[in-house]
């Protein structure tokens, strides 16, 4: 009789433990593969894309370190928005947008893209472009499109942005001959 | 070892060796993620303005808690090796949650990704 019970506390744990004590792992099927495709903009010289929610550029907007001066080489890639503005009048406001990254004091780092935003905003308008169709906003490290762990992350999420916030009907431009 | 033993050993044995999700979950997780394929379609959209070469597989590895929410999610192949795309997409998965909980957690060991430019 202590035999059989003994014997049978033995097959539940070994029973209960399941196949992991007798037999390696199942292996989980893959979930079906999730084909994502989507259009990419033409290739070309541009470094400004008009997409309908904001104005892309392809490089970056660049400024003096820790500070809101802008960088000359970047007043190129701020004449092309300017022309996207200027061929685009149905694009009534554009938030310029200015991000840091998570290092350093995030108050700090608010104020900077703000000064920073202010400076582009700043520009734009000194082509010719109404100051009302401009929003600065300093959004600091609080909206990341990549993690703060790697120099990669980081450098994607220092960045400014053209959002367009309002926008008519297509208008057409008609240029002076 | 008699025969009653047997039986507890083979019972608790078949039991153990039942692996992964019930085929319910599974299916509720393969629709779950499958609702995600549009936000993911923007993300990679949004990361071929700045890149158009963009492109390849991703292998995501997660899981679902036992309140149905995703979580723990990792990239156990990353092609595209982009910043940006990795955590847009990241995002996106991690703000799945299953309708009806699953009662236990559930691994998802293999989430294929493909991500292809659908123009030249």
């Amino acid at each position: 009789m202590r035999h059989r019970i003994h014997a049978l506390l033995v097959a539940m744990v070994i029973g209960g433990s399941g196949c992991s004590m007798i037999m390696p792992a199942a292996k989980q099927d893959p979930f079906p593969v999730m084909n994502v495709t989507a259009t990419r903009p033409p290739p070309g010289p541009d470094k400004v894309i008009l997409t309908p929610s904001n104005i892309a550029i392809t490089d970056k907007v660049q400024f003096e370190t820790g500070k809101a001066d802008l960088k000359e080489v970047s007043f190129s890639l701020l004449d092309e928005v300017v022309a996207v503005m200027k061929d685009n009048p149905q694009i009534e406001v554009v938030e310029v947008a200015g991000h840091t990254d998570a290092t350093g004091s995030a108050d700090l780092n608010r104020k900077l893209s703000q000064a920073r935003a202010e400076s582009v905003v700043k520009y734009i308008a000194s082509k010719g472009i109404k100051k009302d169709r401009l929003e600065p906003k300093g959004f600091g490290p609080d909206m990341p499109i990549a993690d703060n762990e790697s120099d990669a992350g980081r450098e994607a999420n220092r960045r400014v942005e053209f959002n367009i916030i309002k926008q008519g009907p297509k208008k057409t431009v008609v240029k002076d001959e | 070892m008699s025969k009653l033993s047997l039986v507890v050993l083979s019972l608790g044995v078949v039991a153990g060796c039942k692996s992964g999700a019930d085929p319910q979950v599974r299916s509720a997780i393969t629709a779950k993620l499958a609702s995600a394929q549009e936000p993911i379609q923007a993300c990679y959209q949004k990361s071929l303005t700045t890149n158009r070469k963009l492109r390849g597989m991703y292998v995501v590895q997660a899981a679902v808690d036992s309140n149905g929410q995703f979580g723990e999610i990792v990239l156990r192949r990353d092609e595209p090796q982009d910043p940006v795309l990795r955590f847009c997409v990241t995002q996106q998965l991690a703000k799945l949650r299953l309708d009806k909980p699953p009662g236990k957690r559930v691994e998802l060991e293999s989430i294929p990704i493909k991500f292809e430019p659908a123009n030249p």
